[in-house]
Order: C-alpha cells, then structure tokens, then sequence
C-alpha cells in the first residue's frame, strides 16, 4: 500500500520532464523511505537514478517495498491534467495493477482522479560504485543549460577540461569551434551563481552533447547542479532537491577518435 | 496534527449515535427517524423539536414554511438534524428535497436509511445520553431569551477573568459553544472505514511548510484552505474525505490560528463511499483558552504567530504603502471573519442586547456588508498596482476642512485658572486648551454607572453546556468584539473608552504649557486615593518627546511650577533607573512626578521585551493564555508601569502604525493619554488613525474599523470619508490656529512680522556653462527615460538627476566635489597662510633681501605694529600692475608681485584661452595658476578690533576657494545685515551639507562667527550649538533642511511643507523681532521650475478630487516640466 501526497504538483511535473526524455518505461521501487527510480536509455549509455525521500510528502506511507512500472509516456499524458497548484496524491495498493493519482484544488472542491495501468518491467538494479571523482564541480544550473544549447549549435559533442583555474567546455564542428570557461568563483553574495571546484587532479572528457541536453531538462529543479569527473569514468550530473532528493545522471564519456 | 493529540490526550470519546432505533415502535412509528433528542416525542405533537430545529438551524436564511409539513407530507417525522442536512443537500429547494427522499437510489432514501440504520443497532447507553442531550437542547433553545443579566458576577470578575477560565479548564483547556452539521464529501474510494456514530479527526492540509524542505523555494505556495477528516485510529489513521469549502473556509482559518478545536462525527455516511460521495458530520466547536485576550491585547497571541512563523517585530509591509494591511492585520480580519461565520453557522447569538445597541450594531453591519464588497471587488486590482501605487495625500484645503468640525465653538470654550503652583501666566487660549482637557480627563472619572455596562461594541455570548457531559461545568459568559474579532472572558466595561485626546495646536502657540498646566491641575490626591487603581499603577506623568526636546521639556516643567513642587526626571540613555518600576509605583511622593523619555529609548525597551516574551513561546509549555496579569507585572522598565498620564510630544512620529516605535507607544499603559502635535495629519489620514490607536478610543483604534469607514473611502474619493474624520476628530481633537481670533475678535497670538523674499539670481558665465553642460546631460537622460517609457520606475534616477542640477545652482564644486577636492589637496589647503612661515622661506633659500621678502616684512610690520591706519595707506595705497589703480582686495603672486585679484584672474584667464601658462604680469615669472595665489585679506574694518590682532597671521590666505553666485549673494546680504545691526542673527538652510561646508568657508573668509546644526550631531551637541547661537555672539547659524526640520533658503526643495515647517521654526526662534525670509533663486534654472510646480501644488486642491492614475499622470508632468519639454 503507498500513499504519498504532495503539495504542489507541480514537483512530480518536473520530475517527469527531467527524465521522461531519456526513459520511456521504469520501475517507480517504493519503501518506507522514499521513492527510487533507476533506468538506462534505451541506447544504454546513460543511467539516471532519481531518489525521493519520504520527508518530502505529507503525508508519506509505505508499508513494504513496492515495485511500480510506469510508462513514463502514459504518466506524462496524466499529469497533463493537473494543475501546478493542485495538491497530488499518488495511491496504490499492493496487489493492485493500477496507479491512482488524485489531484485537489486547493480553493473549490473539485477533485479530479486518474488510475494508470501499471506494467511488469524487468529491470535489474545496477550497484553503482562509490568513486572518488578527480574533479567536482558546482555551478548554476541554468549556466550548465546554456553552455549545453550554446555549443550545441557548433557540435553534437562537448569536452569538458577541468584544471585548478576554471573549468572550460568546449566544441568544435564543421562551422567553427567554440569554447565556455567559467572561473572558481567565490562571490559570498550570490551564492546561486558561483562556481566551484574540487580539484584532484586535472581532467579532460569528451562527452555527447545530445544527453547533456536531455539532462539539463532537470533545470527546473534545482538552482545548482553538480558535475564529478574523474578521466574515463562516467561522468556524474547531480542536481539535488533541496532536502528531498537528487537527481542523478550518469554518462560515459566518449573515448578515443570519435571524440 | 493538534487535533489528533487532542483525541489521544482524551481518550476514546464516546461514540454518539444520531440515529436511534425506537424499541417500542408501532409500525408507524418504525418509519420514524428519530434523534436521541426527541426519543418520545410522537410524530404529531411535536412543536418543541420544531422549536429546537428553529434554534439550531442558522442556515437558512429564508427557510420555506412547507418544510415544516416536509414530515407530513413524506409522512414521516423528520428530526432536525436530518432536516437540516437535507436542506443543505437540497439547496434549500424543497422540491428538490422531496424528490431527494424520494427517489430509491439515493441514499436520502428514507427506507434506506432505515435499512441503514437496522444494521447498525445501538445499546442500552443511547437512552441515557440521549435524554441528557433533549434536555441541554431545551434549556439552549431558551437562551436568547433568558437573558438574566449577571452583570454583577462577570463585572466584579472581570479582572481575573481569564485566570478563572484557565483554572476552570486548565492551560489547554477549551469550552464548547455549540455544533452544526456539514456536509463533507469522500475524497478517495472506502468501504467499511466509518459509519454513524464514529468520530473522526479534521486534520488541516499542511500549507506552512518549513522552505528549506521546500521544493521551489523561492515561489510562493498557494494558502489552501482545506481540512480533511481521517479515521480515528491512533496507529493508523485513513483519510476519508474533505469538509465542503465553505465550511472548511473559516473550519482553516479557526484551526490555523489555534481558535477553535473541533469534535467531528458521522452522523451519515454510506458504508461504502466513492469519492464524491456525501459524509453528513456532526461538528461540536470548542474554543481554546488560549484564544481569549484580555481587551486591549493584540489579537493574535504570539504563539500563534511563532507557528505561523511571524513575529511582531518583523511585521511591515513595504514602507511605500502604509495603508495597506500588514500580515497581523490581516491574519486578525481573517480570524474575525471566521469567527462571524462559525458563529452564524452555529446559530449563536449575542445575549442581553438593548435595541438601541442592536440598532447600532445593524447600522454597522451593513455598511460593514458593503465596504466588503467592495473591498474584494477592488481587492485583486489593488494588488496589482499597489507596488507602485502612491497613497493618496490630504491637502491642506482638505486638512483645514476637516479641523473645521473640531475647531466650531472652541472660541467659546469655558477657561479654567491653572493652579497656584504654576508660576507661568497663561493666555486666554491656553486656559481654554486646559479646561477642555481637563474636562476630557474627569468627564469619564465621575461616571461609575458606566462601568456596568457593556461596551458598545462587543457582545456577550453564553458558553453552551456540553449536550452529554452532565455534569461539565457552569463558563458563564464570554464576549466578542465582531469589529476586531477579539474574544475575552474579561467583561469589556463601557468606560474603558479613552480619557485624554490630540492637543494640535499649530505651532508657537505653547502646547508645552498647556500640558504642564493640565500636569499640576490634576495631580493624583494622595490624601484620597481612588480605590480602583489598576495594577502596578503609578503616580507618574511619563513624556515622551524626540530626544532633541529631553532637555527642553525638563526645563520648561521645572520652571514652569513652584520650584521643588514637580520632581522632573529625564530617562534616557545613561541616565535610565534600572528601578524605575518599584519607584514609579510608590504613592507616598517620592516616585517622580514627571519622567521624560524619548521615542528610541521607549522603543528599545519594547523590542527587548517583544524579543523576550517571543523568546518564551518557543517553549510549548509556556503557551499559555497570553500575557496575563502576571507575566505584564515581570515586565521592565517603562512598560512594566501602569502611569498617571501619558503624553506623546511630537507625536506624528508615530504616524506610521506599523512602525517599533509606534507599536512600543501603544504598549505603553496608562489611564489618561494624550498626543501632542501641531501637524496630527501630515500626509493621509493613516497618521492619524495612529494617534487614535494609541489613543485607544474606541471603536476607531481598530484598524480594520478605520480601513473600512476611512481608507477605502477614501481611497475611493468618497466624499463620506471626511464626514466620517470630522465625527472622529471632533471629540478628541482641539486645535487652534495661529489665525484664528479669540471670542473678543483680537488673534491669538500677536506675532511679529514675517516677510518673504525670493531673490533671483543670475549665473556667473562659467556656471552657466558647468550647469547647460548637465543640464543637457540630464536632458538626453530623461528623454530616455521618456522614450523608454520608464519614468516612473527610473523615479529615483530621475531624482538624483535633478538633485544635480540644484546642487549646481548651488555651487558648482557640489557636483564637480570629487575632482576639485583632489586637485585642492594635492596643491595646498585653502586657507590661513603663515606670514613668518614664508618669510623664513625666503630667508632660507639666502634672498632676504630680495622683493618679496621685503614685500613680507612690510606687511608684517603693518599688522604688529603700527596697526590699522597705516596698514590701509600701504596697502590700498599701492597701484595694481595691470589697471594702474588702487589695489582692491590685493593678492600677492608667488612672486610677491601685488595686483588686484579680478585683474590677476582675468589676466590668467586671458592666457589660459590663448592656450598659454600663466605668468605674473611684471616679472613674468611663472608658471602661475589660480591656485598658487595668495589673498591678503584686509581686516574687516574698524569691526575687526580684537579679532583680527589674535589671529594676525590669518592674513595672507590661498586662494584655492572659489565662490559662487549664491554664495556672493549670500554674504553680500549678510554683510549687509551686519552693518545695519550688529545683533540681527541670520539662519542659512540648505539640503546639502557639502554646501553648507562650502558656505562655512566663505564666512570665514568674511570673519562672520557661526555656528552649525546637521544631522551627524549628537543631541548635547545641538543643545550647545542652539545656546550659543541664541545668546553667544555668533550670528550666523547653518542648518541642513533635514536635521533643524525647524531664514535665508538656499536652495528650494521639492516637498513646499518640509521648506515651510522650516521657516516657521526659525519664525518661532526669533517671536519677539520680524523675521526677513530670503530664498536664493537662479534665474533660469531648474530651481525656477521647481518653485512654480511648489505654487502651482500649494494652489491646486488636489488630493480627493484625483485618482491614482490622475496623480501618476500629473507626476510625470511635472517632471517633463522640470526638464523643459514643456512650458510651466
């Protein structure tokens, strides 16, 4: 049996949007202590793990661990019919093959309920190790999401070289090349703007730029994301909700001439 | 979460069953729905249930009689509860109704209700609790009418009031007043969880939530107004469903704010429920203890705002819009909105009403039911535009109406004699001004009736009897005040209207005295101590003035009364008595007689006990019913003191209700309160309503009462509004004017003189330059603006552009400040130049004989010994290089050559413009600037006497300085005043300190002895400076505009009252002599401009006759006027 409610709808909105683009189908894995999704692309390059702790409902109930399969597709078409506003609650009983979502507003009493056939979705969970990453970097998610549409229209791939000065993306194409650094910055002031570095050891990678686009659709979630690099390694893109969560993806880097 | 502990803390209550099977039930009587409360009554002698029905519904308004034959005509008995929720259900339509009970597949079917009921068979219990409930329901049935006054118990109680209740019921305890019936409806699929008779628990949908667990934090979460119901299970509550939005409207706000608690349970639900689905609940309300004040606290207790996350101290809204509501006021008209619903829906109603109050109250009512209206019409487009929105303004046409009302019939006022103990004589008004105040101080003093009665504006409620605790105990009476929303148990008597008023005389006219003399007429007796002295009362007569008159009021008191009669003591800073409490409440006349503090220090000691009683909310236990008796008496220092007296001096600095220091002025207790201010509205009648408040008249020191009869009126430019002022001055306000005559026709004061003069000036060329060169910046800058469209929200860019341009007409060092300061520096400080120092100079570099070193030891010789006559025939005497005349104001160049000082600069700005240095004219040593020269500064005639020998070496000075028009023609008239009359002091304002920096220079440089009053200076430092200036022999005083807030005007300034409050200070500075106004005008500048916009604003009655849109739309005008794009 879950039940979980949040306040605004539009938080799960989001969510959607941060990964609907990489995922079609997943397991939503629910416990006692919050909400779990772990998923490859279809191309099995990227991996996104999604966490959602209980404390971020009110309330929250899980009695035991409960394995969702969800078209992300089909979750997507509902949650349309939601307003931002609204106040969302997510059901499903144990042995039900349904998910039911209710959305309330807040002001009348209207209340509008949807159930989405729920499916069997083989999927094994991947152990992801605990690395040390070389290079970790935190900056402000909507510099990460222009840099990502800015290079974008020089090439599909982007390479990202950290060192103890700044960190520089860069991209080069048929038109021209391209490059962005943005130097450690410690301004007190406007913490959502600075940019940090964690430096280890220098690094350099090579990555698509087609799921960095996927991944910035997370934006919207977070005012900070957070880049850990370590060189050929895949690369972690962390964008942390508050106290609630994190969303997490990870990409392996493009290795040798295709770079 | 409150309600579930509540639950826990009580245990399983009670199951209540609403529907009751008759076991002696003929087959009629089978069909019957019946109540606990009517067990026996037989379907057709049933005229009490209707009775009863009639009390408990409050619902419907306009009930249709045929729903009393509803049970006729189904052939049932319909008990009232279900009556009710089939109302409810049918909307009052009793056709719909009918066809509701009716129609087999609704569940109002009353046969399947009954089936419903069958399975849910009840015990033996239901008999006893029932005949309990019918009878609780009788006896409130007759309560409007029983309306034995126990006026005697409540009023000899009032003042333990609220501890009696808390010892009733403990520190959480709560009271019931009643229960009603909604209608809630299932929000998810159940089946099984409750039926009839369960309770269940109203549980609030979290809103506040903590922001750093918060997703998107920075945007704000829509306030919900939801409550929903759960299962009462203590491990395992389920949700079932959400009460209807109407009621969970005001259900939220009661349970949000701690009001209320709430006992809910089904009187109805199918047992198995789809979302949507009905759930008839039967809701008994309990008010918290800690919901009742005691009158005159605020409304929200403090540890409901913790919750809320609000504080006193931090609550105001921007400073732009004072009128509008802040987050406590608002929350305080919420919580009386809810209120007046619960109490609607419940059917209470206030006892022991006399017609003539109820008469009052419904002529309230309904204005109150149309400014609502409009006031959510308006609402959401007030929104809008209030960020930019300016409040509306009172013009002085407006102003004078308004004191008209109070000011009709003063000239007939009774006049009492001050006591012998005042050794001042007082004038005819003044005696008046005592009398009058007199009278408001005692009219209230004599009238003990009063205290039996109920103040007008609150009512009295009768706490219900809970229906099946018999033996609960007997609450009495509690009342609410439906203006402010205020409950209190504390019996709200009749005279706790305000003793005391607004003296507002206008300036000059000696409010001072007229206070001190209503101080000394009436003294607390000692001898015949009143009896009914509130607690931790004191003898004291507590002043609170800005602290720059501290010292002034001390004075006055004591030389004002019989010398050792008044024991006068200023509180403030240092000088504060940590034991001023115990002092101040020792009646056998050693507490002080008089204690004077300022407005800061009154409000440091207001915020420190707000911090520290805040501070002890955080502790749960201590959520106490507010601050009682008790924790009043652990206050310190002013606000631990019930005083004699209160009087605000200068008391538009409390204009701004929502600001510490205002709010530190209402916290102050006493028994007779008076503001004191010349100018009670200063810009919108908000000032006022500040007063009133502190003034604690009621009923308009309730702001939403003001909002609703003034503001929005106002705002709405209706013209009721004024009549509504002038109802509120009239009583409380007593102000004469300068102008107003006295009964025989002669004026009140006779005053000297005043005259004002504008002096056009004229631009030297090279200042015409500097000011076309910035103006013309400006110019483009604001045609930018204009084209961008975004004058209004550039305002204060806007502003600072034509600060510039004033500071110009001013002096052109203002704007160019910071090059000129460097290059001073880095050449050499204007200013004295050492004789001997140049001398020794030249004798170092091996040239005493040269010329300049003789040109040196002449003029030293001049000045040591031979004194003034020769002096004169060396110097003038002398012929300049270039015009071969007598030297006039002679300078000497490095090279000691003399010359006259226009000559030299002339000649240097000659070869400046041919591009060449500057040189000396004879021996063309050079090169040579302006800078480099050196002024010989001759004595200032035969005036100069001793001055001049102490300082002979100030004779030689660098001419870094260069003056300006305004400054010429500002010493050019002090000069002037000087040589008429030695004694004539002159007063010089000007916003800008720079300039007055500037303008200390020029005086020097004129040997005019001066003085200087700015806002850096420290409250002893002015009282020196204002001592000197009036009996010291400086002449001269400076003033910034700003700090003297109290002549010869240098540069005009935008707001005419502030320049006008100015001139009239230094009017009342100088009463006994005629007082010669100058203002400095550049012809042709901005400052022209500004001067016509001043007249232009003093002329137009502006204010109710336009709207915002009207007002922004002349704003811009008058900016597009100030930057020439159109004519004045």
């Amino acid at each position: 049996m879950l039940e979980a409610r949040l306040p605004q709808a539009k938080l799960l909105k989001s969510l959607l949007e941060a990964i609907k683009e990489l995922v079609v189908e997943c397991n939503f894995d629910c416990n006692d202590s919050g909400i779990a999704v772990q998923a490859m692309d279809s191309s099995h390059v990227a991996l996104v793990a999604l966490l959602l702790r209980a404390d971020g409902f009110d309330p929250y109930r899980c009695d035991r661990n409960l394995p969702l399969g969800i078209n992300l597709t089909s979750l997507n078409k509902i949650l349309k019919c939601a307003g931002n506003e609204d106040i969302l609650t997510i059901k499903a009983s144990d042995d039900g093959d349904v998910l039911n979502l209710v959305f309330e507003s807040k002001d009348s009493d209207r209340i509008s309920e949807y159930e989405l056939k729920l499916m069997d979705i083989d999927s094994e969970h991947l152990g992801i190790p605990d690395t040390q990453y070389d290079a970790v970097v935190s900056m402000s998610s909507g510099e990460f999401q222009r840099i990502c549409r800015d290079l974008s229209q020089i090439s599909d791939s982007i390479v990202i070289d950290v060192t103890k000065e700044g960190i520089k993306f860069s991209a080069s194409g048929e038109v021209g090349n391209g490059s962005v650094t943005l130097k450690q910055s410690g301004s007190v002031d406007r913490e959502d703007e600075a940019t940090t570095i964690e430096l280890q050891q220098a690094v350099s990678l090579t990555f698509s730029l087609k799921y960095f686009q996927y991944f910035t659709k997370a934006t919207p979630l977070s005012s900070r994301v957070v880049l850990s690099m370590s060189n050929d390694v895949p690369i972690l893109v962390e964008y942390k909700l508050d106290n609630l969560g994190y969303v997490r993806y990870y990409l392996a880097p493009k290795i040798g001439d295709d770079a | 979460m409150e309600e579930r502990a509540q639950g826990v803390a009580e245990g399983p209550r009670k199951k209540r069953r609403f529907f009751t099977e008759e076991e002696s039930s003929s087959e009629e009587a089978q069909a019957q729905i019946k109540t606990p409360k009517e067990p026996l009554t037989p379907p057709d002698t049933s005229p009490p249930d209707m009775a009863t029905a009639d009390t408990k519904t409050p619902v419907k308004p306009d009930r249709d009689p045929f729903w009393d034959y509803l049970g006729i005509m189904l052939d049932r008995t319909i008990t009232p509860e279900f009556e009710q929720a089939l109302f409810l259900a049918s909307g009052g339509d009793l056709n719909k109704a009918v066809s509701l009970v009716s129609d087999p597949k609704s569940w109002w079917n009353v046969q399947k209700v009954e089936e419903h009921l069958d399975k849910a068979q009840i015990g033996a219990s239901a008999q006893e609790g029932t005949a309990a409930r019918s009878e609780t329901a009788r006896s409130r049935s007759k309560t409007p009418d029983s309306c034995s006054p126990k006026l005697e118990a409540s009023s000899t109680g009032s003042q333990d009031g609220s501890e009696a209740l808390i010892s009733k019921l403990g520190k959480h305890g709560r009271a019931f007043i009643g229960e009603f019936i909604a209608i809630g409806w299932a929000s998810s699929k159940s089946r099984g969880l409750i039926k009839p008779g369960d309770s269940v628990n109203l549980v609030r949908e979290t809103h506040h939530i903590d922001k750093k667990k918060r997703m998107f934090a920075n945007r704000p979460v829509k306030e919900n107004t939801i409550v929903r119901f759960y299962t009462n299970s203590y491990s395992f509550p389920q949700e079932i469903g959400r009460l209807p939005s109407e009621v969970a409207q005001f259900v939220s706000k009661m349970l949000d704010l701690d009001v209320c608690q709430f006992d809910a349970s089904v009187v109805f639900a199918n047992d198995v429920l789809s979302t949507g689905d009905d759930v008839i609940l039967q809701l008994r309300c309990y008010l918290n203890v800690s919901a009742f004040s005691s009158i005159q606290d605020d409304v929200i207790p403090a540890s409901a705002l913790k919750k809320l996350g609000l504080s006193q101290l931090s609550d105001s809204k921007a400073i732009f819009q004072k009128a509008a509501e802040t987050e406590i006021e608002r929350l305080a008209r919420e919580r009386k909105w809810a209120l007046l619903q619960l109490f609607k829906i419940l059917g209470l109603k206030p006892v022991n009403q006399s017609e003539e109050q109820q008469d009052f109250k419904a002529n309230i009512d309904t204005i109150l039911a149309e400014a609502d209206k409009e006031d959510s019409k308006s609402g959401q487009a007030d929104e809008a535009d209030s960020a930019e929105s300016e409040e509306k303004q009172v013009t002085d046409k407006d102003l004078d109406a308004l004191y008209e009302k109070a000011q009709h019939g003063d000239a007939q006022l009774p006049m009492k004699e001050p006591p012998p103990t005042m050794t001042l004589e007082l004038r005819d008004y003044q005696k008046q001004a005592l009398a009058w105040m007199y009278s408001k101080e005692m009219s209230l003093d004599g009238d003990v009736r009063k205290s039996h009665a109920l103040h007008p504006l609150w009512d009295e409620y009768k706490f219900a009897k809970e229906p099946d605790k018999i033996n609960s105990q007997e609450l009495g009476s509690f009342y609410f005040n439906p203006y402010s929303g205020s409950l209190t148990v504390d019996f709200p008597a009749a005279n706790t209207q305000c003793k005391g008023g607004i003296l507002a005389d206008e300036m000059g006219l000696g409010k001072t005295i007229e206070i001190l003399s209503l101080i000394l007429t009436n003294r607390p007796d000692r001898r015949n101590l009143p009896t009914d002295l509130p607690p931790r009362s004191s003898p004291t007569n507590l002043i609170v003035c800005p602290m720059s008159l501290l010292a002034q009021w001390r004075d006055e008191c004591i030389r004002g009364s019989q010398s050792g009669l008044l024991n006068v003591e200023v509180y403030y800073g240092g000088l504060r008595d940590s034991n001023i409490v115990h002092r101040c409440q020792r009646w056998d006349g050693t507490a002080p007689d008089v204690l004077i503090t300022s407005y800061g220090t009154l409000m440091s000691e207001w915020s420190s006990m707000v911090e520290s009683e805040e501070k002890g909310y955080t502790d749960p236990w201590q959520q106490t019913a507010r601050p009682s008796e008790a924790r009043k008496a652990e206050r310190k220092g002013l606000l631990g003191i019930h005083f004699w007296r209160v009087v605000l001096d200068e008391a538009h600095h409390i204009k701004g209700r929502t600001t510490k220091t205002a709010k530190a002025c209402y916290a102050v207790e006493a028994t007779r309160r008076w503001v004191v201010t010349g100018t009670p509205i200063q810009n919108k009648p908000e000032d006022l309503f500040s007063l009133v408040h502190f003034l604690r008249s009621e009923p308009w020191s309730n702001f939403t009462f003001w909002r609703l009869f003034i503001t929005v009126p106002f705002e709405n430019k209706d013209p009721k509004a004024f009549s509504v002022l002038q109802t509120v001055l009239e009583p409380l306000l007593l102000r004469r004017t300068k102008a107003m005559k006295d009964a025989n026709g002669n004026p009140l004061v006779p005053l000297p003189k005043r005259t004002i003069d504008i002096e056009y000036l004229d631009f030297s060329d090279q200042e015409k330059d500097i000011y076309e060169a910035l103006w013309s910046d400006s110019k483009t800058k604001f045609s930018h603006f204009c084209v961008a469209g975004s004058i209004l929200s550039n305002y204060a860019s806007i502003f600072q552009l034509l600060m510039r341009l004033r500071q110009v007409c001013d002096h052109p060092y203002l704007v160019l400040g910071h090059k000129t300061k460097t290059n001073e520096e880095a050449v050499m400080k204007d200013g004295p130049v050492d004789i001997q120092e140049l001398l020794a100079k030249f004798a170092g570099e091996g040239r005493e004989d040269s010329y300049g070193a003789n040109v040196l030891k002449r003029l030293l010789q001049d000045e040591s010994g031979s004194g003034a006559e020769q002096k004169e025939d060396d110097l003038s005497t002398r012929e300049c290089a270039i015009c071969f005349e007598n030297v006039d104001s002679a300078v000497l160049m490095p090279c000691m050559h003399i010359a006259c000082r226009a000559c030299v600069v002339d000649y240097l700005q000659k070869k400046e413009d041919q591009g060449e240095q500057g040189e000396c004219p004879i021996c063309r040593h050079g090169p040579i600037t302006e800078a480099n020269l050196i002024e010989v500064v001759r004595p200032n005639g035969q005036a100069g006497g001793d001055k001049d020998s102490t300082s002979a070496t100030s004779r030689l000075r660098r001419n870094v300085f260069k003056s300006s028009t305004k400054l010429d023609a500002l010493i050019k008239e002090l000069e002037a005043t000087r040589k008429t009359s030695r004694s004539t002091k002159s007063v010089v304002f000007s916003q800008f300190t720079s300039f007055l920096d500037l303008v200390e220079t020029a005086l020097e440089r004129n040997n005019f002895s001066f003085v200087r009053l700015d806002g850096t200076m420290s409250q002893d430092a002015r009282e020196k400076v204002l001592k000197q200036f009036s009996t010291g022999n400086a002449t001269v005083m400076l003033i910034s505009l700003r700090a003297g807030g109290v002549g010869l005007n240098l540069d005009p300034w935008w707001n005419y009252a502030v320049e006008a409050q100015a001139i009239d200070r230094v009017h009342r500075l100088g009463q006994k002599q005629e007082v010669i106004v100058k203002r400095y005008i550049i012809r042709g500048s901005v400052e022209e401009k500004i001067l016509a916009i001043q007249n232009r604003k003093n002329a137009l009655a502006s204010g109710l006759g336009i709207s915002k849109d009207e007002a922004r739309a002349q704003r811009v005008e008058e900016l597009h006027i100030l930057f020439g794009n159109k004519p004045v």
